[in-house]
């Protein structure tokens, strides 16, 4: 097991509940698909994944340690893909990569390979003197994907990457998933694609306001309920609950 | 760690050297109108000497405006969750993101600052002697402003937490404080025509740059003591810094 978060809790001013007691495991290459309707606490999972917020209550664990006791070194093996752009507007495509790289503490030598590396894997090299506000919504997921691999993490978190994308892109970005839980990596997938969530994810984890309903295979989720299609599932699973 | 913060610091470093240019013309029309007027208009209406005076402030003054524009920035980076929250999933703990990010607004402040003073020649010629100021002074009292300012922008940034609240925070706190801090005035003469005005004026931190910054040009015959003043603002810096960076922390829910 690589990260798990235990009996998470989080609690916002005004006593808003967005996690309770959420515990989740994420093995070496397993891509695991978090899945919940506006509001349910995916994003607040992964911003708490990625070491960015605290909990309030409740351990991430990393390698069966403690992360947030050295949460610095536990950054170093995470790449955080956030839903809103967090580019760098003044720094043109290449140096968000490269500055991107260096962040993560490698050597000029490696963050150039590694910028050449992701440079080519997302079909930036027409781009990279464009400031990040020239380039569309589409491209600009690529980038923050590509700056979130450059320093080829241990554990990626893409909160909803393929939002905005056009199908040949997204269909390009599956394939990169694919590849990435190949190399061994482990992914967390936050999507509103059911689709997707099918074709990628090995296990899925479906939220309803801050709660766990239901963590398996797809297949498991599709044997109890009987049913083919992943979105009936998560329809009939979430309309229980409302 | 050193690696990492270094390489945000090359980060601001560049986006600085691009920038200087509409940095210093903004600065340089700003302090030169200033001091045209102060040493070349006031005169005629009866306000001899004052081009001196005026431009140890402006030394000064000249921060205070770009930290107005770095707290904007800042604030709007981090209302549209844009990319200052990215520093803060780097693997470095969150308190040396701020600090490298207060020693760059030291930078940024201190070669304005030095502009000015060229500027100040020129507009002032023969009423500005530079064989007199004691330079080792206006160097330190021009680092421990920038430092000060940098560190106040956090406690600053840890009140308003959108861009129209700056605006706010600009004309309630910090036109107050730098006006009344003695921009046009030694803290003495305040102090002389009221005590307990002047009382409140060493509420000011503002007090404390502009009369170091004045010790250091003109002398220290009637102005505060120049080493108090450092005292002040490297406490302040230190007081405002850790409580700005609580704040900040908490407003924003970092680790």
């Amino acid at each position: 097991m690589l990260i798990e978060l235990q009996n998470i809790t989080k609690i916002y001013p005004g006593n808003h509940r967005a996690l309770n007691a959420v515990s989740v495991r994420f093995d070496t290459g397993e891509i695991v698909g978090l899945l919940g309707v506006n509001g349910s606490g995916k994003t607040t999972c992964s911003t708490i994944l990625a070491g960015l917020h605290p909990p309030t209550s409740g351990d991430l664990l990393f390698q069966g340690k403690s992360a947030l006791s050295d949460i610095a070194n536990y950054r170093r093996h995470v790449g955080y893909c956030p839903q809103h752009p967090t580019l760098n507007e003044m720094l043109t495509v290449y140096d968000n990569l490269y500055f991107g790289g260096l962040y993560f503490g490698l050597t000029e030598t490696k963050v150039k390979a590694a910028a050449d590396r992701v440079i080519s894997m997302f079909g930036l090299g027409d781009y990279l003197g464009k400031y990040p506000p020239m380039l569309s919504g589409g491209y600009q997921q690529r980038v923050m994907l590509a700056r979130a691999l450059i320093h080829d993490p241990q554990f990626i978190i893409l909160d909803e990457p393929t939002v905005g994308l056009d199908p040949a892109i997204r269909k390009k970005l599956w394939d990169i998933i694919l590849e990435l839980k190949k190399l061994g990596k482990s992914i967390l997938l936050t999507t509103h694609y059911l689709e997707e969530a099918d074709i990628l994810c090995d296990r899925i984890c479906i939220l309803d306001a801050g709660h766990i309903l239901r963590i398996a295979t797809k297949d498991e989720l599709k044997s109890e309920h009987q049913q083919k299609d992943l979105e009936d599932i998560f329809m009939k699973l979430t309309a229980v609950e409302e | 760690m050193l690696k990492i913060l270094w390489a945000l610091m090359r980060t601001d470093l560049k986006l600085l050297v691009r920038q200087m240019k509409d940095k210093a013309i903004d600065a340089l029309i700003w302090g030169g109108i200033t001091l045209v007027v102060m040493a070349h208009v006031m005169p005629a209406l009866g306000l001899k000497g004052f081009g001196l005076f005026q431009a140890a402030t402006i030394f000064v003054g000249v921060v205070g405006f770009e930290i107005y524009n770095q707290l904007f920035l800042m604030v709007m980076n981090i209302e549209h969750r844009k990319h200052l929250f990215y520093l803060f999933t780097l693997p470095v703990p969150v308190w040396t993101v701020f600090a490298q990010k207060v020693v760059f607004y030291t930078i940024n402040g201190l070669i304005l600052s030095v502009l000015m003073i060229p500027l100040s020649k020129i507009i002032l010629w023969n009423q500005m002697d530079l064989t007199t100021i004691a330079w080792g002074h206006l160097f330190l009292a021009l680092t421990v402003t920038c430092f000060f300012f940098s560190c106040f922008l956090l406690l600053l940034v840890s009140r308003a937490q959108k861009t129209e609240q700056v605006e706010h925070l600009f004309m309630r706190l910090m036109f107050p404080l730098w006006f009344l801090g003695g921009f046009q005035f030694a803290w003495k003469t305040i102090y002389d025509l009221n005590p307990y005005v002047g009382y409140l004026g060493l509420l000011s931190p503002h007090t404390y740059a502009h009369e170091a910054a004045r010790v250091a040009v003109l002398g220290q015959n009637g102005f505060l003591p120049f080493w108090i003043c450092m005292t002040v603002l490297l406490v302040g810096s230190a007081v405002f810094g850790i409580i700005g960076y609580r704040g900040v922390k908490r407003n924003l829910d970092l680790v």
